[in-house]
């Protein structure tokens, strides 16, 4: 069991991140806007197209997912990426945090985090390339604006206390368990 | 444009005909990748006694050198000499790399910092 230090400077840059992904995702797939503009003029309504886009989302929350167990190896190359991003986004954060507020920063990690092991970090190698191969191949921006913005978040809102952070929680465990039955077919 | 046109042509820096989908699968090149990862399974049984050897009579960072040194060099081939069998070779080398523990070992190490 580990301690990654997140400031409050680092979670307010991935909730910021995350709302400027998530809003226009919300207002656009609404009912409302998925109806169309005649519904808006108070035409007669249009079938509703059930609900939210959910779909839309699925590459953030993927590229979320693989900046959070990011956050818990132990080391590496692929840790230190993450990390470093982590410390240059809350070093980032901690300092509009004081320029607008005056308020200094102050940590809110998760304590209990597990760390992820062996056969967790054979599950985030391969999904760590699924991105990059993910990338190469689409020509979508939004999509590859999704990979990267999902990733930081990730990042920065992984590791920290409350109700943000429980991903990690949820995450770690279960990818160390697929893990281990990988490794364990070698 | 079919897959072997495309090995043909090279286009650099991504600029691909458009398609349909935003997603181009073809740089990947999956029949020939696919054909030469089938072929790389029949030696490989024969690549992973070798590195397992390595790493018992040796060590384990020995084991991931070797491995590491013959996926470079096999990458060094197939980059100046793109044939099917210089393809097979460097599966061989990823493969062996992925599947032999003590190998995995040294690369887990390295990009994550677990040990297996």
């Amino acid at each position: 069991v580990n301690y990654i230090g997140v400031t409050v400077g680092e979670a307010l840059v991935g909730i910021l991140v995350a709302i400027y992904v998530l809003l226009p995702w919300w207002r656009k797939s609404s009912p409302a806007a998925a109806a169309g503009p005649a519904l808006k003029k108070g035409a007669p309504a249009a079938p509703a197209r059930g609900g939210r886009n959910w779909r839309e989302l699925r590459m953030f929350a993927f590229a979320f997912a693989v900046g959070v167990l990011a956050m818990t190896t132990a080391g590496g190359a692929i840790g230190y990426a993450a990390h470093w991003t982590g410390s240059a986004s809350g070093t980032v954060g901690d300092w509009a945090l004081k320029w607008l507020t005056g308020a200094q920063s102050q940590t809110i990690g998760r304590h209990g985090l597990g760390p992820l092991g062996p056969g967790g970090s054979v599950v985030l190698v391969a999904l760590v390339f699924s991105l990059g191969l993910i990338l190469r191949s689409t020509s979508n921006k939004k999509l590859k604006r999704d990979v990267v913005y999902g990733t930081l978040t990730g990042i920065c809102l992984g590791p920290t206390a409350g109700i943000l952070g429980i991903a990690g929680v949820v995450l770690v465990p279960a990818v160390n368990m697929l893990g281990d039955k990988l490794v364990g077919l070698l | 444009m079919t897959e072997d046109e495309y090995e043909q042509v090279e286009p650099v820096g991504g600029n691909f005909p458009p398609t349909g989908s935003h997603w181009d699968f073809r740089w990947m090149q999956p029949r020939r990748n696919l054909l030469c990862c089938g072929i790389a399974l029949l030696p490989l049984g024969g690549w992973r006694d070798v590195l397992h050897s390595c790493a018992v009579e040796q060590s384990t960072q020995a084991a991931f050198g070797l491995s590491v040194m013959a996926l470079v060099a096999a990458l060094a081939l197939d980059h100046y000499r793109r044939a099917r069998w210089t393809r097979t070779a460097l599966w061989l080398a990823v493969l062996g790399l992925a599947t032999t523990p003590a190998a995995l070992t040294g690369a887990l190490a390295i990009l994550t910092g677990a040990n297996l």
